[in-house]
């Protein structure tokens, strides 16, 4: 499929807002859903719904065929076995089960590192699991480009890389754009001879509809990520786990299904990994719908997809900049594909995000505004708050002329 | 939404009325919307009986939370703190004349309000509390 063709493949898109063609620039949020996925939820539900594993009938074999074919799918997506996945409503959700498994290996004095961009589903569990166990919590400010804070983390090394145990970042800002060096970091712990005692984990929720994100091929030991930032069904996403994670942690929701025997006073657990670390009924029409959303990113094709959506943000990096009032946020795009990625976020001068946003939306135009579960970052930086435009696919280089020429209404309307 | 950013809400936004602190100010009451990065100060002299003698504030935040902070100001000397503590939302919209607000604009033209009625959260000004004392 080519990436024009994508357009017409998802429904929302031929949507009417105030008159106007919707022009919806809010995917880091959510993206929208191809007719694929909606279709894939739709025929499980009237063709195939039944409770999986449970049942000797038909539609339980059915069911439980496409459970374990979605989970192969989606595991094999982000470079493991289904037996490295665990399913959740979200990447929130995953991080924070992750902090609860991770939370007995912890002692007081150990050190957890997150950077000051991390969305509050990173930041908030890993310093509420500091508070609870004692650990000395460290948020790296950005460094002068905004970009990711390496020499920061280089010289914590120095100093307390005896008591790390835990790095946990954004692949990608769901405000900067900014792409993590898992690499460099992977780099330097092993420079120090310390990558086996820390656990570095990655929130791929900005990432997973943007690049390859994969555990087979980055240095890290835990992956999260949320189906719905990635044409999937709102309501699904996962934890992925190395080989050597999966190992370690043990499960910390009881119930039906992850058990082996069940006795009045003691309980052991099943051998089978996913089925150990997922208790109760799984929400197995949202999986078929990732898959759906894991094949309709398949037909594009990474090559094609990235160099369409690097294009986007230079277009409307290059755009904005013209427009006086509009100062923007983060590293500017350059030739690397990896150096911004997804999205462009802009303060404008005098007029409060919510309002630009409010105006653009009476044009049609779909963007992001507030300070986008990034409170620390915004406040370290002193933005009140912040106007983001995020880009999916099916997105135009007209989408963001429409956007440009709807911001000459805040001009307009404020008179600045 | 069209009439949102009509006349007297854009002239408010941009002239807000009773900015500032309150130098006598016997409570300060706080307000922030926590998912846009909006706070907000309110200062204000409130005699023994609980009506509302005199009223500043400041604060950041968007048109409509701001043009909402300043026509709210406007009405609140000579009225009893009770009166808008116990007034709801949709009472505090009809004064606004901004009934027909989205829902996710309701939290900004709400936000003066919130502040007024955060009752037990109420902070005395330390100067004052100390006149008290004496």
């Amino acid at each position: 499929m080519k990436v024009h063709e994508t357009q017409t493949q998802v429904p929302i898109l031929q949507r009417q807002i105030h008159g106007k063609k919707l022009v919806y620039l809010d995917n880091a949020a959510t993206t929208q859903k191809p007719e694929s996925v909606i279709t894939a939820i739709s025929d499980y539900y009237r063709t195939h719904n039944a409770n999986v594993h449970r049942g000797v009938h038909t539609l339980s074999d059915e069911s439980t065929e496409r459970y374990e074919q979605a989970r192969q799918k989606i595991a094999a997506f982000f470079g493991a076995r289904a037996d490295q996945l665990i399913s959740t409503r979200n990447s929130t959700e995953a991080m924070n089960l992750l902090v609860q498994m991770w939370e007995k290996f912890l002692r007081p004095g150990d050190v957890i590192v997150v950077t000051m961009q991390e969305h509050h589903s990173t930041l908030v569990p890993w310093q509420m699991v500091s508070q609870r166990t004692g650990c000395e919590f460290i948020v790296l400010p950005m460094d002068d480009q905004s970009t990711w804070p390496i020499n920061a983390f280089a010289e914590l090394l120095q100093e307390k890389k005896d008591r790390l145990r835990v790095v946990a970042t954004a692949a990608v800002s769901n405000v900067t754009g900014v792409v993590a060096p898992l690499e460099k970091i992977d780099a330097q712990l092993r420079k120090w001879g310390v990558r086996k005692n820390v656990l570095v984990a990655v929130d791929a929720a900005q990432s997973a509809a943007h690049m390859p994100s994969r555990l087979d091929r980055w240095p890290v030991d835990a992956l999260t990520f949320s189906g719905h930032k990635m044409y999937g069904p709102m309501g699904i996403g996962g934890l992925v786990v190395s080989e050597r994670l999966a190992q370690e942690i043990a499960p910390v929701l009881y119930g039906g299904g992850m058990i082996a025997e069940v006795r009045t006073q003691e309980t052991s657990f099943h051998e089978d990994f996913a089925e150990r670390f997922t208790a109760g009924t799984p929400d197995v029409a949202s999986l078929v719908g990732l898959q759906a959303a894991i094949e309709f990113l398949e037909e594009i094709g990474w090559s094609e997809l990235q160099a369409h959506e690097h294009d986007l943000v230079q277009y409307a990096y290059e755009q904005l900049q013209q427009v006086p009032q509009v100062r923007l946020i983060g590293p500017e795009p350059g030739a690397e594909f990896a150096s911004r990625v997804g999205s462009v976020t802009w303060t404008y001068e005098g007029v409060h995000a919510h309002d630009v946003a409010q105006i653009l939306d009476r044009s049609g135009v779909a963007v992001r505004s507030g300070h986008h579960c990034t409170m620390p970052l915004h406040t370290e930086q002193d933005w009140v708050a912040t106007t983001r435009a995020s880009f999916a696919v099916y997105n135009t280089r007209e989408d963001i002329d429409q956007l440009i020429a709807a911001l000459e209404q805040v001009q307009t309307i404020f008179g600045v | 939404m069209d009439d949102l950013y009509r006349e007297h809400i854009l002239e408010h936004a941009q002239h807000p009325r009773n900015w500032g602190e309150l130098p006598d100010a016997t409570f300060v009451m706080r307000a922030a919307n926590a998912s846009c990065g909006d706070s907000l100060e309110i200062f204000l002299k409130i005699d023994e009986a609980g009506i509302i003698k005199a009223v500043t504030w400041q604060g950041d935040g968007c048109a409509v939370s701001t043009a909402a902070a300043s026509l709210l100001s406007e009405k609140l000397v000579g009225s009893s703190i009770q009166k808008w503590e116990s007034m709801s939302a949709e009472d505090v919209l009809r004064e606004l004349e901004l009934l027909h607000i989205s829902p996710s604009r309701q939290k900004c033209a709400l936000l003066f309000w919130q502040g007024l009625r955060s009752g037990e959260d109420w902070a005395v000004v330390q100067g004052s509390a100390e006149r008290e004392q004496q």
